[in-house]
């Protein structure tokens, strides 16, 4: 994760999984008492992750890099936050007072209080009180320097605001959260733990789908590298389904050569074409498997972000009526707006896939500007299935996931 | 206000260097060059220091007082310090623990150290300590990394600093990564550090690694094409096989020619190179790049000094199948080295510089045997990237902009954080057309009042800082601004660099130029490409600033003092027709404004040194400077030729010079070169010769063919000489084997036959004759110098055999190596038959021609086993059909010698009867 050149295609599942295990070695550590302290000491973990992780810098203030970190820290602040609403409150008046609010967070945290209410109620609030959050809410951490490597080595000696201090946080959280929780450690410790275990089954419960998605005798096109797809489609084949692979190359960073030699060695018909000929070949092709990087998930949308080329794939696939079905861990589902995406989501990364560095000596060339994007959005209506580790879902479904997923206080990007 | 961090104090600690080696790195803060002259030379001022002034008690007094040069590595590349820029770049690499050697004035080095405590990060900067290890002080830049930083005033070169390193005795992590101030780079060192290590573990003579990138050479040498293939764009590459085995093998080196090849057409200038720089590398591309050869003159500097380049012959017989001889490759300034490459340079005392001295002859010296460092080089990934833009301008322009490019992504500038000081976080995003605004200050109001004319122009590649503004009907190209700088309306900025609370009024333009902290620039001026103005410094309402003038307010050096003086008496009518000619701008005149601003201001010392009204108007400030000439010039060079050349050494330096001016001087050199060249190659002889041989080679084929024919019935003597030497022809023949013999004869005997074989083996190759021309002459030689030997004397068959069998002492091994099969003996015989029979001179007849002579010469032969008797047979039977009245045929049917051929059929009839002593004793 550290600063280091751009590989494309490189796995997702990974940092997400090391984001769980340093939450979990941070939350461990740390000293915190109510539950807003651990969600303040939460945000400003994504806060610097976000920084970190490279995006930092567009105008959506959101870590695009890696939205999987993000994500991960927000299944926790729900964790966190679920486990405050649901546990009594008997306490809440001898210590839970201090808090003293604004009376709308008295009113929304009495409504809120036991367990099956408050998962109705995340889920009617699609789009609460986001506003005012965000209006509130301001930088605290600005890491002047660092890496990840400096956090999770040594957090110990890493620096965070006691939560306590900030003041302003005393009107972001419902004054119940503010009261002394001293069983709320092992219950969020032991919903990073599920998650970490649910990252660690993660292909697992995706590829046990494979035979409901692939047939015999299917052709099957996808797009560049995915791990998530390669280990899919793997999984089908080994269970004894005949079927042809087309693999479209993805171009400038030839992601599916890599790709087709491993579904080659797993003994898949395997086919290479490139990505100019997805159109002419798309009539002969019964599905679309395609790898996403998030899923964008705003009210009904459910559009993906994908290697940039595949959303030429799926108007194709689109224009033959081919069902497009995407492969993706929960983990990748990602409380944010397709807008944010067109100009600042993207990531440009280095021309030197797209030109050679020499020719640029050339004075007329050096003048052509040479643009590399990394990502393409998918809008909804262009996928048919959205296949996760959870079950199969319509993208117009996804944002039902998401409240099961996110407290909807959480949605704001981190920064 | 956060935990303090306890383990930070404690890994400042020198003492737990024990338990595990941290990483090290050494930056030298220093170039030691002045390209960057006048700015580096200006007084250096910032609010970091103004931020160390309010830090608590961490700071010595000594450092609020301001530095009197700005230090190289802290001028701003894209609104960032360089230094900044490095620092990141070697944390991001997983370094520990970093020395930054400063060797410029203390003033730079306190500035250096100031610009590393303010940006260190705040909450550890409390930590900031002071330890008296390594004379300097630990600075600890983040938790992971901490910074040291040496001073070494007194050091004027690399060698010195990395000396003064070596005695410190503090840079104990192998590898360690040395790396010059300069470099931006992108660079993954994980797999250069792990390739050095391997190897460093296999061969503890493996001390250095050095980081390669492909840009392309100055294509002065025919590539082939210029698709993007790998490796054969310049490249020169020599394989294994036979070609070694003849041509390398034969001598202690091996020169190779690397202007045999003509310019390219649509050749792309490396726009990464320095114009000085074109490095000649010799890479063993089967043992992971091992460098034989690193040759980094300049281009005009190889082509006066020697035309070639020399690779030991000893690298082509330890088994590499494979050598690159390559000038596609370029030095970027990262190297990954072990602790012994500084216990080197204190062997070394009298290195100074680390490349064209440590290096070059580092691997040089591995022929003599010594085996004290082999170096070897890392070719850089195609997505990385590293640039040096403090080596010259026209680089600083390139670097930054291909930065913006995003050339070097991930440090693009979304991603620089913490470039100034943390409360003014700086954030920037890339917009259309590669156009990147700060939105830093969005969120405070108020705070940011970036505003840019609805009517105004971004056209692409553009950095925008923090606080800008501008005006109406502007066009901006290609350029960065700096924080809080204003343009007012109807400005132009293309290729430029403003640095920062620049104003620019209005209609003003300013192509290819640099413009320091705090300068004006007034209503109107033109500032043409290359110009630079200092700190500070303002140009007047309407001034039209000539290319590549440097305007400064730095006081002027002390040196320069007796350098105007001679050009007093001319300034005033040079004043004149400079504020005349003021519009004019080509290229030719460019020269001489130059020139005209250096006698101005000779003549504006008197009234006011510190600034040349004439030049930056009435309403300006800022004295122009002028490069003073390098210290070791030419001694027999006078001043003027030495300022002209540091003038013109500064605009090649400059942002907007014309890099094909380069390249095409190169090119006329090189012309003028390859037609000394061809003389050489000739080896005495002239061009005109080669043709009219090369023609009556054509005629003389045509000849043999026919000459096939008609030899048996040939009746005039000239033509029997046709029939003798029917294989070569004759003209080429007696030419080439004259010359051959020539050469023979010119051989001292004294020295070893060996290099007779090399020099007549080197002449076969570039007259194309074969193995039988350099038999026949060596074979004439050898007869006249038995000529010779007799003195005037008359030789008697016995005395001549006698003379021969001494001459073959010493010139049997070379018949031995040249003649390869019965053709080149029977080249030999046939030779003596010439000889004998006149054809070259009468001398040879009466010695060869009588009786028993040819026959004895034969035999002895024979004995000496130079000529086998296979050889004879076969010339017997060429000359069987030979009627005995023709003079081949009278020779041949001479009794001795058919006796001869008669006993030998006898012999190889009956291999083991006799042998060669026995046919002696017949006689």
């Amino acid at each position: 994760m550290r600063s280091g050149t751009y590989r494309y295609g490189t796995e997702r599942l990974p940092a997400a999984a090391r984001t769980a295990d340093l939450l979990r070695s941070i939350v461990g550590a740390t000293r915190w008492t109510n539950a807003a302290q651990l969600l303040t000491l939460l945000r400003g973990i994504g806060n610097e992750l976000a920084g970190i992780g490279g995006g930092g810098g567009n105008g959506g203030g959101s870590g695009n890099r890696d939205p999987a970190i993000g994500n991960v820290i927000r299944r926790v602040m729900y964790a966190a936050r679920d486990e405050a609403d649901r546990a009594p409150v008997d306490d809440d008046d001898d210590d839970g007072g201090g808090g003293g609010g604004g009376g709308g967070g008295t009113k929304n945290s009495s409504s809120t209080r036991g367990g099956g209410e408050s998962f109705l109620s995340s889920m009617l609030w699609a789009h609460p009180r986001q506003t005012a959050v965000g209006a509130s809410h301001h930088r605290r951490m600005r890491s002047g320097s660092g890496s990840v490597g400096m956090i999770s080595e040594s957090s110990e000696h890493h620096h965070y605001p006691p939560p306590s201090t900030t003041t302003s946080s005393t009107q972001v959280y419902p004054p119940h959260y503010y009261a002394r929780r001293d069983d709320l450690r092992p219950s969020v410790m032991e919903a990073i733990q599920e998650m970490i275990s649910e990252l660690e089954d993660l292909h697992k419960n995706i590829n046990e789908q494979a035979l409901q998605h692939i047939h015999n005798g299917e052709i099957i096109l996808t797009y560049a590298l995915s791990r998530t797809v390669e280990l899919f489609l793997k999984a089908a084949a080994a269970k004894k389904r005949k079927f042809q692979v087309i693999v479209c190359e993805g171009s400038p960073h030839f992601g599916g050569h890599v790709m087709a030699r491993s579904l080659a060695e797993a003994g898949i018909d395997t086919t290479v074409i490139h990505d100019a000929a997805t159109f002419a070949i798309m009539a002969r092709v019964n599905k679309v498997l395609l790898p996403a990087h998030a899923v964008l998930v705003s009210l009904a949308n459910g559009g993906l972000i994908a290697p940039s080329g595949s959303n030429m794939v799926a108007l194709a696939a689109k224009q033959n009526s081919v069902p497009v079905v995407t492969v993706a861990g929960m983990f990748k589902l990602c409380p944010m707006y397709p807008h944010e995406g067109q100009d600042t989501l993207n990531d440009l990364i280095s021309p030197s896939t797209v030109i050679d560095y020499r020719l640029m000596g050339d004075p007329v060339l050096s003048e052509v500007e040479f643009a590399n994007p990394v990502h393409d959005y998918i809008p909804p209506q262009l996928i048919d299935l959205i296949v996760t580790n959870i079950g199969g879902f319509q993208p117009s479904y996804i944002y039902r996931l998401l409240a099961e997923c996110y407290h909807s206080d959480d949605w704001e990007a981190f920064e | 206000m956060g935990k303090p961090p306890p383990s930070s104090s404690s890994s400042s600690d020198p003492s737990d260097n024990k338990s595990e080696q941290k990483l090290q790195a050494v930056l030298l803060a220093d170039t030691f060059s002045n390209a960057f002259h006048p700015i580096t030379l200006e007084p250096y001022r910032d609010h970091h220091h103004d931020v160390i002034g309010g830090f608590g008690g961490g700071v010595p007094p000594h450092l609020s007082c301001r530095g009197k040069e700005r230090p190289l590595v802290l001028c701003p590349l894209n609104n960032v310090p360089v230094l900044h820029h490095s620092i990141e770049f070697l944390q991001g690499n997983g370094i520990e623990e970093l020395f930054v050697l400063c060797c410029a004035s203390s003033g730079s080095a306190d500035a250096v150290e100031g610009y590393i405590r303010a940006n260190a990060d705040n909450n550890s900067g409390k930590a900031n300590g002071r330890s008296a290890e390594g004379g300097g002080r630990k600075i600890v830049w983040s938790s992971k990394l901490s910074i040291t930083v040496l001073r070494f005033t007194d050091c004027t070169n690399a060698g010195d600093a990395l000396r003064e390193l070596d005695r410190q005795n503090v840079v104990k992590s192998d590898p360690f990564i040395l790396m010059q101030g300069d470099v931006v780079s992108n660079v993954d060192l994980r797999g250069a550090m792990e390739g050095h290590a391997r190897r460093r573990k296999k061969d503890a003579a493996a001390i250095m690694t050095i980081l390669l990138q492909e840009v392309g050479g100055w294509g002065l040498d025919g590539g082939n094409d210029d698709d993007d293939d790998d490796d054969d764009d310049d490249d020169f590459r020599v394989d294994d096989a036979d070609e070694r085995g003849e041509e390398k093998k034969e001598g202690d080196k091996t020169t190779v020619f690397d202007d045999r090849l003509t310019a390219r057409r649509d050749h792309f200038l490396p726009p990464l190179r320095s114009s000085t720089d074109d490095l000649l590398l010799a890479l063993d591309t089967t043992h992971s790049n091992r460098i034989l050869l690193w040759d980094d003159r300049d281009s005009v500097a190889r082509r006066r000094d020697a035309k070639c380049c020399s690779i030991p012959t000893i690298f082509f017989q330890e088994n590499s199948s494979s050598i690159l001889l390559t000038r596609n490759y370029l030095d970027v300034g990262i190297d990954v080295c072990s602790p012994d490459v500084l216990a080197r340079f204190s062997d070394e005392f009298d290195y100074r510089e680390l490349r064209n001295q440590f290096v070059s002859n580092c691997v040089s010296e591995e022929e003599s045997g010594l085996q004290s460092g082999r170096i070897y080089a890392h070719i850089m990934d195609r997505g990385e990237y590293a640039g040096r833009p403090l080596g010259d301008m026209r680089r600083y322009h390139r670097v930054s902009m291909d930065l913006l490019r995003r050339w070097a992504y991930p440090l693009v500038p979304e991603n620089y954080n913490g470039s100034s000081s943390n409360d003014e976080a700086v954030r920037y995003v890339c917009e259309r057309h590669l156009v990147y605004r700060d939105v830093g200050g969005m969120n405070r109001s108020g705070r940011n009042r970036s505003h840019v004319g609805r009517s105004t122009q971004l056209l692409g590649t553009l950095l925008l800082g923090p606080n800008y503004s501008i005006g109406e009907r502007c066009r901006l190209q290609r350029s960065v601004l700096g924080s809080n700088c204003t343009l007012m309306d109807d400005c132009t900025i293309i290729d430029s660099h403003l640095w920062g609370n620049v104003l620019i009024e209005s209609g003003a333009c300013l192509s290819g130029v640099i413009v320091c902290e705090g300068a004006i620039v007034r209503r109107g001026a033109v500032l043409e490409r290359g110009c630079v103005v200092g700190r500070g410094c303002v140009v007047g309402e309407g001034v039209r600033l000539r290319e590549f003038t440097r305007i400064t307010c730095a006081a002027a050096e002390v040196e320069d003092d007796d350098d105007y003086s001679g050009f007093e008496d001319s300034s005033s009518s040079e004043e004149d027709s400079l504020s005349e000619g003021s519009s004019e701008g080509d290229g030719k005149k460019c020269n001489g404004a130059a020139l005209d601003t250096t006698t101005t201001m000779a003549s504006m010392k008197i009234t006011d040194t510190l600034t040349n009204h004439e030049v930056v108007g009435m309403d300006g400030i800022g004295r122009v400077y002028v490069p003073s000439p390098p210290d070791d010039y030419d001694s027999d060079e006078d001043g003027d030729a030495a300022r002209d050349k540091a003038l013109e050494l500064m605009k090649s330096q400059s942002i907007g010079y014309d890099m094909t001016l380069i390249y095409r001087k190169w090119q006329k050199l090189q012309t003028e070169d390859e037609d000394d060249g061809f003389s050489l190659d000739e080896m005495g002889s002239d061009e005109d010769d080669d043709i009219d041989m090369r023609d009556e080679w054509m005629n003389d084929s045509r000849e043999a063919a026919a000459g096939g024919r008609n030899m048996h019935t040939s009746s005039s003597t000239s033509h029997v000489g046709d029939g003798g030497m029917q294989i070569t022809g004759r003209q080429k023949g007696v030419d080439v084997v004259k010359e051959l013999r020539d050469i023979c004869l010119e051989h001292e005997t004294s020295s070893p036959i060996e290099n007779l074989r090399i020099e007549l083996n080197s002449f076969k190759f570039s007259q194309n004759a074969t193995y039988g021309d350099c038999c026949k002459g060596a074979m004439m030689a050898v007869m006249e110098k038995i000529v010779d030997e007799s003195k005037g004397s008359i030789l008697t068959p016995g005395k001549l055999v006698g003379l021969l069998k001494k001459m073959m002492e010493y010139w049997g091994s070379l018949f031995q190596s040249i003649c390869i099969g019965s053709d080149e003996e029977k080249e030999i015989i046939h030779s003596l038959e010439l000889m004998a029979l006149g054809h070259v001179g009468d001398k040879f007849v009466s010695m060869l021609g009588t009786e028993p002579a040819f026959r004895f010469v034969l035999q002895t032969l024979h004995d000496q086993e130079i000529v086998n008797e296979e050889a004879i047979l076969e010339w017997a039977s060429e000359r069987k059909e030979e009627g005995k009245d023709s003079p081949l045929g009278e020779l041949f049917w001479q009794k001795p010698i058919q006796d001869f051929l008669e006993w030998l059929q006898e012999d190889s009839g009956s291999d083991d009867d006799g042998d060669d002593s026995s046919v002696v004793e017949s006689d």
